[in-house]
């Protein structure tokens, strides 16, 4: 207690410095008394006892400077007294503190909101027990990095694996949820094994988790719900455990209830409730079936490059025993990188990075602003330097008006911050209502160390500068005093950077967003606009069978097209948005087979015969599916032109048959080409090549569980919905239309978080243009008014207005050239840095850093040009007098 | 935080704490004046103290909660500040009398080594 006691007794001292000053005084005069009466009774008179007793105690000023010392902070004295002369002196110029403050608070807020965004997806742990032995496993192939895993493969990866405390498997659900006398709900969720919940090591709010036992298909009438889900349908009823819902019309008994946030939307996406793995009895067995995710908790001391290292020699024996995989291996990678696909998080270290630049031309100005600010204060320095104060005294208080501007700048930024996060969480999250970006205290901490560095930066040099100043000189001097070329040389430096940095902010942001426009334009070979799709669930044991199938395709197909204002009509089982849902190897007849694990990766789509109409897909040879592709026709499929032109290359594909690996006798499996149509791209998907191998299946050869429904229309999704569902509830009353979209909804939503911080960015960059463009204003106008009396002189010895402006705008313009020619190898930089995080941007290209570049010289030259018109008109005489 | 007790470094400020302490916990209340008379009476050496120098001790005392100052009439009806030990003070003069008897003993072992 007794040294905390101390140390509150002397910062309290330390912050109300003079507060013990008199007692001491008293204290030590009774002191000097007691001595004086000492030595006057050894028989001294007065005014001798009186030396003696000085002489005795020693120097009364050191003794009550050790008191200071002892009783309270020297250092936080002086930096309180600082502090309230930075605040006396700010007061005394509020222009400069308003300028100061708001320019910061915009570099520093473009900065802070960026973090945030970054710390949100990247930074913050996951809100479960030790989340860093948190991890996914995904299979690794030469055509991917993240495949999904089969059945059998979970099972023994779970059994044989020497790493994992828990290893689950999950995958996307959705239910529909009907009640007696209301229209069906969709809900989605995840199915998982029993392991999940242990896995994530969070217990229930309500109820238990799933048990091993309903890992069983015969033993899984069990849901748990979200918290979040609870609340909306059942208003948080505390007695829902043991009731009754009907999903996908079978009777499911709530068992558990988890807690708010568990569901934590930015990893999961919009779950309502969690179902026990429930798949058809032949996916459990099939190896070849991989359409899963594992989860998984490390052991207690395993590292995540251990555990691969396990996993990748369990996969080599798993695929030594089955003959399957081969080729193939696992991955580790810690939970939360899945919060954010690689496109989304090269975006953000992008517009991260970029707004850095924000800052350092916010700093830029606010060097010349306190460079100015310290050459007026020159004189008053130089007197107090002369009177005897320290260099280093004089530097600290410069140092702490600076770092004072800062912290106040950095409090302010989080306003802007606010008002950027808000719009970003407005765009971002249109379809996660839980998520949001927040400010937390790691941001805060990022802002205050951004405070202070900036404060250091630009308040150190215009500092050093101003306490370099030879005092002599300076008292002698008029006071304008330092035109010294430290100082001048130091506003060329500000003017170069300034330009530099623009320059990259610019064609970083220009690139980026031009990219993304490109991008957009390209020809995906369908046609996006006016077309609305819709999802459909086709499961029961209505719908066992391909004719019972293949009956409701042909009704709803007739129905949905008598709709009005319908013009076609295609069922799939994907979409073209941000890739398609399956993928397989595939070999031609007649050519080597791969080895295993090499072969061509081809994308295949299952679709209804007026797909291609539908979507505007272009036949190019041979023929479009009819309906006479039927179950027990010969198997057909139609290939994309690039698909053709790589397994036949210089033939035409036409009749060509095509089968998945392996040796088959069934002449079956042989599925013939009879036609070529051209390449489908995904305008929605940045994180893949935009062309892909691609083969399309007839709907009554292959086989649909999700129904994707596309519709080329005049109407809008809203007008669609109601008969929309009306015509399906006629068909299938328990599965209910959901995701009704038009197609550029959901090309835009794909690619909307690229394109948030894209636009974020280029928000930004302009802000950074303006900044620049008042410093660039700011430094020639200081220049100028040093200048005024050697251009006064230069006028009155003849120079016209016009050379007056030549001058001031060669230097300008040559100092801006430096600074354009210093950017342009910053945006060279910045181009490859982009192209090499998202190679698949169309940001190669010269014209955009031309332009920009153009157009920042014009705004700087102009910059430039204000001040050196308002000098050219100065009157001669007026000039040669001013002081 | 601030100088701990005990502190090598600050060892000479450890010892005239701990001698403040002592005389103020054997001798009852004294005035700054009082501590250094009694200081030079006691040392045989005619170390003489500089009589300032008590004041950072006192302060630390003071702060640390040891030691109490009042004012307070002098027997030749002087004002003067005196200062009482407290109980954490006596609570503190035994463990720093210790402290100071295992660091001298240590100094000493040293020092004897070094001749031997």
């Amino acid at each position: 207690m007794a040294p905390l006691r101390r140390f509150l007794a002397r910062v309290f001292n330390a912050l109300r410095p003079d507060s013990a000053e008199p007692e001491l005084s008293r204290e030590v005069d009774a002191h000097m008394t007691l001595l004086q009466d000492e030595f006057e009774r050894k028989g001294l008179p007065p005014a001798v006892a009186r030396m003696a007793a000085r002489r005795s105690f020693g120097s009364v000023e050191h003794a009550k400077d050790l008191h200071r010392d002892a009783r309270s902070f020297v250092w936080l004295v002086d930096l309180t007294r600082d502090t309230r002369h930075a605040a006396r002196s700010l007061r005394r110029a509020p222009m400069f503190a308003v300028v100061a403050i708001v320019t910061l608070a915009l570099g520093i807020g473009a900065n802070a909101a960026m973090f945030s965004v970054l710390n949100t997806y990247m930074l913050r742990p996951l809100p479960y027990p030790a989340p860093n032995r948190l991890v996914r496993v995904f299979r690794t192939s030469i055509h991917s990095q993240s495949w999904p895993h089969s059945f059998p493969n979970y099972v023994d990866h779970r059994s044989r694996n020497t790493v994992f405390e828990h290893l689950a498997l999950y995958t996307g659900l959705r239910q529909s949820l009907t009640t007696d006398g209301q229209p069906a709900e969709g809900l989605q969720g995840l199915q998982v094994t029993s392991d999940f919940f242990p896995t994530l090591g969070v217990p229930p709010e309500l109820g238990r988790w799933f048990t091993r036992a309903e890992d069983e298909p015969s033993a899984n009438k069990v849901v748990i719900l979200t918290d979040a889900f609870w609340r909306r349908r059942f208003g948080g009823d505390p007695a829902i455990l043991g009731k009754t819902l009907r999903l996908e019309g079978q009777n499911v008994v709530v068992v558990g209830v988890m807690p708010a946030g568990f569901e934590h939307q930015l990893l999961w996406g919009q779950i309502d409730l969690w179902r026990p793995f429930t798949i058809p009895p032949q996916q459990r067995q099939n190896r070849n079936s991989n359409s899963f995710q594992e989860v998984g908790r490390l052991k207690v001391g395993v590292t995540r490059a251990e555990a691969e290292q396990s996993m990748m020699q369990l996969a080599a024996n798993l695929s030594k025993e089955t003959k399957l995989n081969e080729g193939e291996s696992l991955r580790l990678e810690p939970l939360q990188r899945s919060q954010v696909d690689d496109v989304g998080r090269s975006a953000m270290w992008l517009a991260f990075g970029l707004s850095g630049f924000v800052l350092l031309i916010a700093c830029a100005n606010l060097a010349n602003l306190q460079l100015v600010r310290t050459a007026a204060h020159v004189r008053e320095h130089t007197i107090r330097a002369a009177l005897g104060a320290g260099r280093f005294r004089l530097l600290r208080q410069s140092l702490t008006e600076s770092g004072l501007v800062a912290v106040a700048g950095g409090v302010a930024s989080f306003v802007i911050a606010r008002i950027v996060l808000e719009f970003v969480n407005r765009r971002l999250f249109v379809d996660l209502p839980l998520a949001r970006v927040t400010l937390d205290v790691r941001v805060f901490a990022f802002t205050l160390i951004c405070a202070v560095l900036t404060g250091l930066l630009f308040g150190a040099v215009p500092a050093l500068l101003a306490s370099r100043a030879d005092v002599n000189r300076a008292l002698s001097d008029r006071p304008r005093g330092s035109t010294s070329s430290s100082h001048s040389r130091f506003q060329h430096a500000l003017i170069v950077s300034e330009v530099a940095f623009a320059l990259v902010l610019l064609t970083g942001s220009g690139l980026f967003l031009r990219g993304l426009q490109r991008f957009g334009q390209r020809d995906p070979g369908w046609r996006v606009d006016g077309l609305v799709t819709a999802q459909l669930g086709l499961r029961g044991p209505n719908y066992a069978t391909p004719e019972q199938r293949l009956a409701f395709f042909k009704a709803f197909d007739e129905r949905l097209r008598t709709l009005p204002g319908v013009v076609d009509v295609a069922f799939s089982s994907s979409q073209p948005i941000g890739g398609f849902n399956s993928s397989g190897p595939l070999v031609a007849e007649g050519q080597p087979e791969p080895q295993q694990g090499h072969y061509r990766e081809v994308f295949m789509e299952t679709v209804s015969p007026r797909y291609f109409q539908t979507l505007g897909i272009r036949l190019i040879t041979g023929r479009l599916f009819t309906a006479d592709d039927a179950a027990d026709k010969p198997r057909v499929i139609v290939v994309s032109e690039r698909t053709a032109s790589q397994y036949w290359p210089n033939e035409s594909a036409i009749g060509k048959r095509m089968k998945f690996p392996g040796p088959t006798s069934d002449t079956n499996q042989w599925l013939q080409v009879v036609g070529v149509v051209n390449d489908v791209g995904f305008p929605g998907s940045l994180a893949e090549p935009y062309t892909r191998l691609e083969v399309f299946v007839p709907i009554a050869q292959g086989f649909i569980l999700g129904v994707n429904i596309t519709m080329r229309t005049t109407l809008s999704p809203e007008s669609l919905t109601q008969p929309l569902r009306r015509v399906a509830a006629e068909l299938i009353p328990v599965s209910p239309v959901n995701r009704i979209r038009t197609a550029r909804a959901l090309v835009d939503q794909n690619l909307g978080s690229t394109e948030l911080f894209a636009s974020l960015l280029g928000g930004f960059a302009l802000l950074g243009l303006g900044l620049a463009a008042i410093g660039i204003y700011g430094v020639t106008s200081y220049s100028v008014t040093q200048r005024t009396g050697e251009l006064g002189i230069r006028m009155a010895l003849g120079a016209q207005a016009r050379d007056v402006l030549r001058l001031v705008l060669q230097r300008g313009s040559a100092l801006i050239l430096v600074g354009v020619a210093l950017g342009a190898f910053g945006t060279y930089g910045v181009a490859q840095v982009l192209t090499s995080m998202i190679p698949t941007l169309p940001a190669r290209e010269p014209m955009t850093p031309i332009v920009l570049g153009a157009a920042l010289t014009t705004v700087a030259l102009i910059a430039c040009y204000l001040p050196a018109r308002r000098a050219s008109k100065m009157d001669p005489a007026v000039a040669l007098r001013h002081e | 935080m601030a100088s701990g007790d005990g502190d090598s470094v600050e060892l000479l400020q450890g010892a005239l704490d701990l001698i403040v302490l002592r005389a103020l916990h054997t001798m009852g209340p004294l005035h700054a004046y009082g501590l250094a008379a009694r200081l030079e009476q006691v040392a045989d050496d005619p170390f003489v103290l500089n009589q300032g120098t008590l004041y950072p001790a006192l302060v630390r005392l003071e702060q640390r909660g040891y030691i109490k100052g009042t004012w307070q009439k002098t027997e030749s009806n002087r004002d003067a500040k005196f200062y009482r030990i407290t109980k954490s003070g006596i609570g503190a003069v035994a463990r720093h009398t210790q402290r100071w008897r295992r660091l001298a003993g240590l100094v000493e072992k040293l020092l004897l080594l070094d001749e031997a």
